[in-house]
């Protein structure tokens, strides 16, 4: 208990990779949101291709399907530039509690709206933004105010940490209760999809596609465990990178690819490095 | 059994208030309390989230609809990403009225997927995404039934959301005013081979 309470009040961990890690998840609603106006035509106009439905379960589900439920053209322009918005005020390190409450409540919104265009990388998405709220990386006069801010954002850290553990571990877990995957010819039957593959991809003898089969499931598996270790994080990381980079750029689920990249910053700890370093050093 | 909102924002005051009142005291003892609170209310959350994504799911109704209740939109999560691997390559074709014919058949979802190939940060992928999901649910919906023709108007909810994209895709695309009538015929190739023919369809 002692240690947990140490860890919570002590410092604020890793203060430099959350830094990092804002910025990436800024610039990706960025992108996201070059996306919609892009798009617009096709998901947010009149003539949209999104079939909408009204949802009314309680007054909280419906404060996230709010822009589903009173949808007008002017109401999704409002919240895509109010999107825009919050994340430059993030990106200018001026962002509060306050303002990244409104962003997560204002991508939830969208993501609900768009819901038949969605990916595990956009429900990944608002637990981020979620516990990006908590985050703080400035140090207030008050003490209290300054011991509560230090522990939520050391809960943050460790919860999206276990968030990123447990969301490859059923990964892993749903590819072992399935025969293409146990058999090893799972991504050679993807690879011969057009929609997720292209010609390299496809081309791809399928003993090599086996081999990478199983390597997938490996990492998926081992990530939860080995990612707390300093020696395997190059490897893990390595492989990792390229996995969604692949994903991404080769199957054209890029914004699911460049999501789990961008979850790989909290991981690094080079503070804490610098910590042990430090130490050393005045000893 | 319906949650009742009041509860939780009432709920949500009340800890709010302790949280008040634990700031007055903050000393050793507090922490320890507190370290309690936020452990406790984040392993909540995770398991949770393990339950709710486990691919078997819990058998007591009663845990069930509790998880549910909370997971379900906010926290919402999938993580059987490609389970099962997709084996079946389908195909969406259309055709509409012109000079009392109709056109050629048109891959709709094809010409998006090489569009999205060409340049995959262009955000081609929200398109793809659209047509193929609703092309898979409506598919999904007709596993039961041999292939066939649909002369008449369709009660399938997830064919009339594929029927909406559709409508609303020749719209923006070719800029179709009025009534105009349209085919649609969505195939499935892998396995089992299946193909749906939908006539007498038309934009309004």
């Amino acid at each position: 208990m002692n240690a947990i309470t140490t860890y919570l009040f002590q410092t604020k961990k890793q203060t430099r990779e959350v830094g990092w890690f804002r910025n990436a998840l800024y610039l990706f609603l960025l992108y996201k949101v070059f996306v919609y106006i892009y798009q617009f035509q096709s998901l947010f106009s009149e003539d949209r291709l999104i079939y909408s439905n009204v949802k009314h379960i309680n007054t909280i589900v419906d404060a996230v399907f709010f822009l589903n439920n009173h949808y007008s053209v002017f109401l999704g322009s409002f919240f895509i530039i109010a999107v825009v918005i919050i994340t430059l005020i993030g990106l200018l390190k001026r962002s509060s509690f306050i303002t990244n409450i409104i962003l997560w409540w204002l991508v939830m919104n969208l993501t609900n709206f768009l819901y038949p265009t969605l990916t595990a990388g956009d429900f990944l998405l608002n637990q981020l933004l979620l516990f990006n709220c908590f985050f703080s990386l400035k140090k207030t006069d008050d003490l209290i105010i300054n011991d509560l801010k230090t522990a939520f954002h050391n809960t943050a850290l460790i919860g999206i940490k276990l968030q990123i553990c447990l969301a490859y571990f059923l990964s892993a877990y749903y590819k072992l209760t399935e025969d293409s995957w146990i058999n090893g010819g799972a991504l050679h039957t993807i690879f011969q999809i057009p929609e997720f593959s292209n010609t390299l991809l496809a081309s791809i003898p399928s003993v090599m596609c086996m081999v990478l089969t199983y390597l997938t499931i490996a990492y998926q598996l081992s990530f939860p465990v080995l990612v707390w270790f300093r020696p395997f994080k190059i490897w893990l990381f390595s492989f990792g990178i390229l996995q969604h980079l692949v994903i991404a750029l080769g199957m054209g689920l890029f914004q699911f690819g460049i999501i789990m990249i961008i979850c790989y910053i909290l991981f690094l700890k080079y503070d804490d490095r610098t910590e042990k370093e430090n130490t050393i050093s005045n000893n | 059994m319906q949650s009742n909102p009041k509860i939780h924002i009432f709920l949500f005051f009340v800890l709010l208030h302790l949280l008040c009142q634990l700031l007055r005291i903050m000393n050793k003892t507090a922490k320890k309390l507190f370290t309690c609170i936020i452990a406790m209310a984040l392993s909540f959350h995770l398991i949770m989230i393990a339950v709710y994504c486990f691919p078997h799911p819990i058998k007591n109704p009663k845990i069930r609809f509790i998880n549910k209740q909370y997971i379900y939109p906010i926290f919402h999560q999938n993580w059987g990403l490609f389970v099962p691997a997709p084996d079946t390559e389908r195909k969406l074709f259309m055709r509409y009225e012109k000079n009392n014919g109709f056109t050629d058949w048109q891959d709709i979802l094809s010409q998006e997927v090489i569009k999205h190939k060409q340049n995959r940060l262009s955000g081609n992928e929200t398109r793809v995404l659209l047509l193929s999901n609703s092309l898979i649910y409506a598919l999904n919906s007709l596993d039961e039934q041999p292939s066939s023709v649909f002369k008449a108007g369709i009660s399938n909810k997830e064919l009339k959301v594929l029927q909406f994209e559709v409508e609303q895709y020749l719209k923006s695309k070719y800029q179709l005013n009025g009534r105009i009538g349209y085919e649609l015929l969505i195939t499935s190739s892998g396995q089992q081979s299946k193909a749906f023919y939908l006539q007498n369809l038309a934009i309004n």
